[in-house]
């Protein structure tokens, strides 16, 4: 079965299936559905730390080290959980430069050096070529024992082939082909290959499977589990699969250890797979679990294995191929080709990724700078996207040949193990420029420059020159007496140091040196501006928000295009420019901004490397000398303070902008409060003095006034320690808020926890806040117009930063700002309620009481001051009611102070009892005359333009005469719902002058509705004043209402959203005196009449059971009869009203108008009326309209029905 | 985007997890275990650097786990 063609087929097979793999993940990327945006892909990626090296070289090394391997996974799990720390700042600093490499990493965090990047690339290379030869020896030995099955080989025996026979030839070079496919098809900005990521995470899962399927046959099926196992290797005396003493020094073991945790992040496929290729940095919690989870599962069988191996096989087999050997020699075919697919699959994925990552240095950091140096004619050249391709498969094939012909010279004999600790080594040699660049800011270019070269030459000739001569390259006596025989320069007894093993060793010479140099080197000299700058945007990566240095230097946007053009090829370009966030170039021809040119530059930087791309940038942007390029750093230096500044005027402005909306005092304090978080603090608490609430003059500062109200509190979080809305705080001397109302300053507590002052306002309140994490306040004063209004506090408590002096100006700044919009609202709080006052102080308090109609009104101010609307209603003798409605033109205090005197006016007015359309003569007069005053004195505030509407209403008879001053017309609802809008003359409003006013008559019958408003209710700007009128006719119609209904349905209906102007609505349903409360009687001319009326008067009030008054009542009337007959003409009527009051009312044709007289002792008339005034509550005289009415009123205490 | 103090506080708490793993995993407490003994059939020293194996990662898995 296990033939030569099988073997291959499955191989070749297993291969193209991987590759389906990424085919199928590559088109699913394209469709948008990436499988690698998944955390578990992500940590089993991270497998690919695993190779043939563990299938095969793991067992092998327990076989004689026992647990001595282990420490190559202990070191990636306690990596790992550190990756919080230094993997997240890695990915995040990739991501936000676009740094595809390790090369890339270290020459931008030094300074975009090129001459770095080169030297990290070149010893990539020379450190993991030995690692790629582990990979292909294994794989073909593996190959090459199997094919010989049912017989077991050892390597050894295989013996040295010729070049064309050896299998290692071909794995290389179908790997070289394999690795271009998946790695080197087409070039990417991001150097992202999800395809391979996919492919890996797979072929994971393959190796695993394999390790797991051979350690379980040989615990449960060879042996009868682990007790027996290792029962059995104790009894045969195996002893190192039990200790390490003896057998690892633990100095090794320590080694082993540190060297592997450096390696899970500097092997350059661990750095492709973990930093380049990472999604999303959050994948990492995941990885840093499930890998390690993952490599405690495969390796779990190793010592076990080994022990089988070592029990069963012993000598006859290669201790590094048990793995394979040992199904073959139970005959177990299937599982034995399983394992053979399993190193194959650890073995390709190790190969393709390393060599991907190690082509992507060398053409990016190598290769690239040097033909794009700005004298090479090569930075012109139209198009280098096939000249990148070309290098990168170039390196790939070279770099796999290097790791065969290692293989061939090197590579014959030596134990697996040591070749993968050589490469560790190596890449260890990275990690204090690495490590130390994440964290500290003073490294410098030269101090890694040195650190590096001596490391790695200490490296070299402590580890791979003595790998050399233990392969026989070199003489022994080079490790044995040291170069030259010079023993003090012995490779691995450097200087004398003995005692140690070789790792460590090599180990210890090499960090000495490295760390020295870089330490050294970069204290005593100083970074350069260049390297500052990025030495900031590193170390500082997770603090500092987005955005590069900008750089200051102009080109085209075409010229950029066509740079990107040639690397990316025109559709990359594209999508390049298309990725740009910012606001897309109008045309080719446009300048290109500083954000862009960066843009351009970083996208270029994913492809050719950070150093590489500046120079091709530079080719359009013009190259500078080298000293301009420092000033322009310098520049940049500054432009980042600018920027810093213009952020903070960015958020003054912002914030202040949202200050101050409104008119409110409150809502413009919690405006402050919100402004401020979470940009600038995380909690806001605004404290005002009392008075400047009710928009007083606030008195701060002053003796005891140590107040405050608490007035607003907002923050990241609704629970909060801090006084709440509406407490009243009193502050202590010693606090910042008195301090502050003191000085007129702001006042800074960067550590609330080391000052004391604070704490005095309320002790446990303080140890609440401190509790609750709140650890730097700044306290700034809200002054205005050299008054204080009250302090607002600036508390930090997410956020780790204390407040410095920086943030003190700007919350100063904000403060002031605040205060001024703070002081606006209080000044309007203050005149607006003046005015509403003026006008509510002007307006009815409660209507009059009267019995002739029973009323209902509603006043409404405008929302943007008060108006001049008025109304009344005035009870007027007979049983009648004047109903007045009137609106002055304007807003504000000039007008309520108008409507105040018209109001007066025809109050007075009303008292003399004229017809309506004299009483609004005589407010005409009024106001020109009034305006003829005022215009003379210069000023312009007249009232005219104002309207008045005035109607007198009489509950005996019905009539109702209403006149109009260019007022609308009031609606009348009928008591059987029908709804009409009177025909009054219209009139002009009062002061224009012109025609006299006309008064309308009409009779109501009992309970008709008598809607009076002003024009704010129905006058809308968006709309015709007759659609706003239908409105109201729709509202009056239908059932009988109550006045108070028909107020709340009307406002309900025609309620504009936002008032304009004032409303004044006045409803009025008439009642009618009833024919049993009136007595009238027609009285001729004769004294002899007088008797008789004061008989029938006196059984009337009787009959009212108002007897008590009948004494008084036959007074007046015969008084005002005999003056009627003797001073009147014509016929005489008499009427008596029992109402509220009861009204004697006596009517003749003459328009002369009685007088009240003192009557002289002697005098014989002159005394009636005065009895009369005497007697009567109220008296008076009115004109009808053929003659006079005199009348009088008496007060009842029993009203009728009362 | 500024490092939130979650962050800062997961990254605190896996940082000591290493640091308690390393101790662990190196002398002089792995000497303590470095003996030719056999606990529950298998050697001292292998049970003893699995167990420290297991508990860190169920460590880090569950700090990570509260953290989201």
């Amino acid at each position: 079965m296990l033939r030569t063609e099988v073997i291959v087929g499955i191989s070749v097979a297993y291969l193209g299936l991987l590759f389906g793999v990424a085919f199928y993940a590559d088109r699913r990327a394209d469709a948008g559905r990436s499988l690698i945006n998944n955390a578990t892909v992500y940590a089993l990626s991270l497998a690919v730390y695993e190779t043939a090296w563990a299938l095969y070289g793991n067992v092998g090394g327990a076989a004689t080290t026992g647990i001595g391997f282990l420490g190559v996974y202990l070191g990636p799990t306690l990596m790992l959980a550190l990756g919080w720390l230094v993997l997240r700042r890695i990915i995040r600093i990739s991501r936000r430069h676009r740094l595809t490499s390790l090369s890339d990493f270290v020459s931008a965090r030094y300074g975009k050096s090129a001459v770095l990047g080169g030297l990290v690339a070149v010893i990539a290379v020379v450190g993991v070529v030995p690692y790629i030869s582990l990979q292909l020896k294994a794989i073909s030995n593996a190959f090459e024992i199997l094919r010989r099955y049912p017989e077991i080989t050892t390597p050894s025996e295989l013996g040295h082939v010729p070049l064309l026979e050896d299998t290692g030839l071909y794995v290389t070079l179908l790997l070289a082909a394999f690795t271009i496919l998946f790695g080197a098809r087409h070039l990417d900005t991001a150097e992202r290959h999800e395809g391979m990521v996919t492919a890996v995470a797979f072929e994971s899962l393959v190796k695993l499977g394999a390790l797991l399927a051979v350690g379980v046959f040989v615990t449960f099926w060879m042996f009868s589990g682990f007790g027996d196992l290792f029962t059995r290797a104790a009894n045969a005396d195996f002893t190192q699969l039990f200790v390490l003493e003896g057998h690892v020094s633990y100095g090794s073991w320590v080694w082993l250890t540190v060297l592997s945790m450096l390696s899970i992040v500097l092997l350059p496929r661990q750095w492709q797979i973990t930093i380049v290729e990472n999604v999303d940095e959050r994948h990492l919690k995941r990885g840093m679990w499930l890998f390690p989870l993952y490599s405690l599962a495969i390796t779990i069988f190793v010592l076990p294995l080994a022990a089988g191996g070592l029990l069963r096989l012993g000598d006859t087999a290669d201790a590094d191929t048990y793995v394979l050997t040992l199904p073959m020699a139970e005959g177990q075919q299937g599982l034995a080709l399983l394992v053979f697919v399993g190193g194959l699959s650890a073995g390709t994925a190790m190969i393709t990724v390393e060599t991907i990552a190690l082509s992507t240095m060398v053409s990016n950091s190598l290769v690239m700078p040097l033909l794009l140096r700005p004298m090479s004619r090569l930075a012109y050249r139209a198009d280098v996207t096939r000249l990148v391709l070309g290098i990168r498969r170039t390196a790939i094939v070279l770099i796999l040949l290097l790791g065969y012909a290692y293989f061939r010279l090197a590579g014959e004999g030596q134990a697996l193990t040591a070749f993968g600790l050589v490469s560790f080594a190596a890449v260890a040699q990275f990690a204090p420029a690495i490590l130390g660049g994440l964290f500290w800011k003073g490294g410098t270019r030269w101090g890694v420059l040195v650190g590096l070269v001596a490391g790695f030459a200490m490296w070299a000739y402590t580890l791979l020159l003595p790998s050399f001569a233990e392969a026989g390259l070199l003489s022994a006596s080079f490790l044995r007496d040291g170069p030259f025989g010079i023993e003090l320069l012995r490779p691995q007894q450097l200087f004398g140091l003995t005692g140690m093993d070789p790792i460590s060793h090599a180990m210890f010479w090499s960090a000495l040196v490295n760390i020295g140099g870089y330490v050294g080197v970069s204290l005593v000299g100083r970074p350069t501006v260049a390297e500052q700058a990025q030495a900031v945007q590193f170390v500082d990566i997770l603090t500092e928000p987005a955005g590069g240095r900008r750089r200051q230097v102009s080109a085209t946007v075409g010229a950029l295009q066509s740079v990107l053009e040639r690397f990316l090829g025109r559709e990359g370009a594209q999508r390049a420019v298309r990725s740009y966030p910012g606001a897309g170039p109008d045309s080719p021809e446009a300048k290109a901004t500083p954000d862009l040119i960066h843009h351009m530059e970083a996208q270029l930087s994913g492809s050719v490397g950070a150093a590489s791309a500046r120079l091709a940038i530079d080719t359009v942007v013009g190259a500078e000398p080298v000293r301009t390029d420092e000033v322009m750093e310098m520049l940049g230096e500054a432009s980042q303070r600018v920027e810093l500044i213009r952020r903070r005027l960015d958020f003054l402005y912002d914030a202040t902008s949202d200050i101050g909306t409104t008119l409110d005092v409150v809502q413009t304090a919690e405006e402050l409060a919100r402004a401020a978080v979470p940009g600038f603090a995380d909690y806001v608490t605004v404290d005002l003095a009392e008075p400047v609430l009710r928009g007083d003059e606030p008195a701060l500062g002053g003796g005891d006034s140590r107040r405050l109200l608490r007035t607003a509190v907002n923050g990241i979080r609704d629970e909060v320690p801090f006084f709440t809305v509406g407490e009243v705080i009193t502050f202590t001397p010693a606090s910042p808020s008195a301090r502050t109302v003191e000085t007129g300053q702001a006042i800074l507590v960067p550590r609330l926890r080391d000052s004391p002052g604070w704490r005095t306002v309320g002790p446990e309140r303080a140890a609440r806040i401190l509790d609750f994490g709140a650890h730097s306040l700044i306290t700034a004063p809200l002054p205005a117009r050299g008054v204080l209004l009250g302090v607002v506090n600036f508390w930090r408590s997410e956020r780790p930063e204390p407040f410095d002096q920086d943030d003190l100006s700007l919350a100063a700044e904000l403060a002031t700002h605040a205060a001024v919009s703070l002081d606006n609202a209080r000044r309007y709080t203050r005149e607006h309620g003046m005015a509403v006052a003026l006008q509510r102080s002007l307006l009815p308090r409660a209507l009059p009481e009267q019995h002739a109609v029973e009323v209902a009104y509603r006043y409404l101010p405008a929302q943007e001051g008060v108006g001049g609307d008025w109304f009344d209603v005035i009870p007027l003798p007979g049983a009648r009611v004047a109903l007045v409605m009137g609106d002055v033109v304007g807003h504000g205090l000039h007008a309520a102070a108008t409507m105040g005197r018209l109001r007066t006016a025809v109050h007075n007015f009303s008292s003399l009892d004229p017809p309506p359309d004299e009483l609004l003569g005589h407010l005409e007069e009024l106001v020109t005359l009034t305006d003829q005053d005022v215009v003379a004195d210069g000023d312009e505030t007249t009232m005219t333009g104002a309207t008045c509407l005035y109607a007198v209403y009489d509950s005996v008879t019905r009539d109702c005469a209403i006149a109009r001053a260019g007022h609308p017309t009031p609606a009348l609802a009928h008591p059987d719902g029908t709804v009409e809008y009177l025909d009054v003359p219209s009139g002009l409003p009062l002061g224009i002058g012109g025609l006299p006013f006309e008064s309308a008559e009409l009779r109501l019958p009992e309970g008709s509705r008598l809607v009076m408003f002003t024009d704010g209710l129905v006058e809308r700007r968006d709309q015709d004043i007759d659609v706003g009128l239908e409105q109201l006719r729709e509202t009056l119609r239908g059932a009988d209402q109550s006045p108070e209904q028909i107020c709340d349905a009307v406002l309900e209906a025609l309620l504009p959203v936002v008032q304009s102007d004032d409303i004044a609505l006045l409803v009025a349903r008439t009642r009618v005196l009833g024919a049993g409360q009136v007595a009238h009687w027609d009285v001729e001319s004769d004294p002899a009449a007088v008797p008789r009326v004061r008989a029938a008067v006196s059984a009337q009030l009787t009959g009212w059971g108002l007897a008590g008054l009948a004494d008084t009542t036959e007074l007046i009337l015969s008084e005002l009869i005999t003056n009627a007959m003797r001073y009147g003409a014509g016929p005489i009527k008499v009427r008596l009203l029992h109402s509220r009051t009861l009204t004697c009312e006596v009517y003749d044709q003459s328009l002369t108008s009685p007088h009240l007289r003192y009557a002289a002792t002697m005098d014989e008339g002159g005394r009636g009326l005065f009895l009369v005034s005497q007697l009567a509550a109220r008296w008076g005289t009115r004109y009808t309209k053929d003659g006079k009415v005199i009348w009088a009123e008496q007060t009842i205490s029993v009203p009728p029905g009362g | 985007m500024a490092e939130s103090q979650d962050d800062g506080r997961l990254a605190g708490r896996l940082a000591a997890l290493a640091a308690l793993g390393f101790v662990l995993v190196i002398p002089p407490l792995l000497a303590r275990f470095d003996r030719v003994d056999r606990v529950f059939g298998v050697p001292v020293l292998w049970a003893y650097l699995y167990l420290v194996w297991v508990v860190v990662i169920g460590l880090v898995a569950a700090v990570c786990a509260r953290s989201r």
